[in-house]
């Protein structure tokens, strides 16, 4: 099944591996020194494309536990757990980044802010998620269960943005600068910011693939044990 | 519609009728949101400290103490069907599952309404807080705020009840989820404790309501898929 794969997928940690590369050496090379921020500017390179796969990964939960809802397929729900667990993983390296670049620019480790503060949220709703799979023991309720956490949490977090913006705003605190938009900056920065998210994006399939192959063993291994034990 | 409505005030009333012959949920409810709404009077100064503060530090103070007391009544109330095998005979039975859902939160959300009244006369009397004054607006600030949290809280405490540490996840999975209500009920709380009123209060109480319409339809079409077996 899974142990010969053919085609472009075999290639494809390899390939990831080699944009991997290059996105960390146009991070630290190709891109010019940011004039203000200086150097922890670079961390934007890690943070951005970690906070976009997150996402990524947090909607992809959202479709496969419908998915799985909706035609009892048990492949769709360990791809929402594979996704799931690499999606907090990058989260997590959003929640890490993030700090270590504000407390030389900003000043501070941490603010309140709206899209800081919903990521938050986020990493708990998922991390949660990943411990309501944790602690249940039943293979089908655990699927039915956690497909319906991997929905509502999903659908939780627009609303959870839209009160922590509102939060804020009713009573201003100073400000967070924001550096420009994306078409402010160099064609260098592009370079290094989209490799570096192509890189992630590839490193994320190739994380959820490498889950999903684990998880199938898993289970494979759970029925010999129980044909066994049967028989 | 009618026998949706039948199935949902029997669940409704067996909860209740449940809660008046045993009072396992509602006394230790009470009791609990006493004990931390005095505690934070220790940890913030009597009265919630001083100064301008003071008013936004109460409205916190008020609604973790319900939202921590509620967590205990859920794991009651879910406790209680999953020792007396309720979820697969909620599961045989042919009623809709809407509605079993939405009996359970509304039991849910009477027991929370005693205890916050109880709550909010405590306030007054240890926090030297003007609740009459604005009590309609506190009344529906309640409401809106405890329809939100028994929404999630009976979704997730029927998942929670049925895993390996029980109540334990419970609070897990439903705070980040509150976190909407949380913020929208301590802030319209506190405009009407400090005197500012409707205008610093209605978008909060319509963002409750936004969250109480999308939750209480969103966990009705799922929960049949918590009831299976």
């Amino acid at each position: 099944m899974d142990r010969n794969e053919r085609g472009v997928f075999a290639w494809l940690p390899v390939f990831t591996l080699v944009i991997l590369a290059f996105a960390i050496f146009a991070d630290l090379f190709i891109a010019g020194t940011d004039r203000l921020q200086g150097p922890p500017q670079r961390i934007f390179y890690i943070h951005v494309p970690s906070a976009w796969v997150a996402f990524f990964a947090f909607f992809l939960v959202f479709i496969f536990s419908i998915n799985y809802l909706a035609k009892r397929n048990p492949d769709d729900d360990i791809r929402a757990h594979a996704c799931a667990e690499a999606g907090v993983v990058f989260c997590t390296l959003v929640l890490i980044t993030g700090p270590i670049w504000a407390r030389p620019v900003w000043g501070v480790w941490w603010t309140w802010d709206a899209r800081l503060t919903t990521t938050l949220i986020l990493w708990m709703i998922y991390v949660g998620y990943l411990m309501l799979r944790a602690y249940m023991t039943e293979p089908e309720q655990r699927a039915r269960f956690a497909a319906v956490m991997g929905i509502i949490g999903f659908l939780n977090v627009p609303i959870v943005h839209m009160s922590v913006e509102w939060w804020r705003t009713l009573h201003p605190k100073p400000v967070v600068m924001r550096s420009g938009g994306l078409r402010d900056l160099p064609d260098s920065m592009h370079v290094a910011l989209w490799s570096t998210l192509l890189a992630f994006t590839l490193l994320f399939v190739c994380f959820a693939r490498k889950r999903v192959q684990i998880e199938r063993l898993n289970a494979r291994v759970e029925e010999a044990r129980a044909a066994r034990e049967e028989g | 519609m009618r026998r949706f409505f039948s199935v949902l005030l029997a669940v409704v009333e067996k909860d209740l009728r449940l809660e008046w012959r045993t009072k396992e949920s509602l006394f230790v409810m009470v009791v609990f949101a006493l004990l931390v709404l005095t505690l934070f009077s220790f940890a913030f100064g009597p009265g919630g400290g001083s100064g301008e503060n003071a008013r936004a530090v109460q409205a916190g103070i008020l609604w973790i103490s319900f939202l921590f007391a509620c967590v205990i009544g859920l794991s009651r109330t879910m406790g209680v069907e999953r020792e007396s095998t309720g979820f697969s005979a909620m599961y045989a039975s042919p009623a809709d599952p809407s509605a079993l859902y939405l009996g359970k939160v509304v039991s849910v959300a009477v027991l929370m309404g005693i205890m916050e009244l109880v709550g909010f006369a405590v306030l007054a009397v240890l926090y030297r807080a003007d609740v009459w004054k604005s009590a309609g607006a506190l009344v529906l600030i309640a409401a809106s705020a405890t329809l939100g949290v028994a929404a999630a809280g009976t979704l997730f405490s029927a998942m929670s009840a049925r895993t390996r540490t029980r109540e334990v996840l419970l609070p897990v999975l439903m705070f980040p989820v509150l976190v909407p209500v949380m913020i929208a009920a301590v802030k319209a709380t506190e405009a009407h404790l400090g005197g500012a009123g409707w205008a610093d209060s209605r978008d909060w109480i319509r963002l409750m309501l936004v969250y109480d319409v999308v939750f209480l339809v969103a966990a009705s079409l799922v929960y049949e898929y918590i009831l299976e077996e």
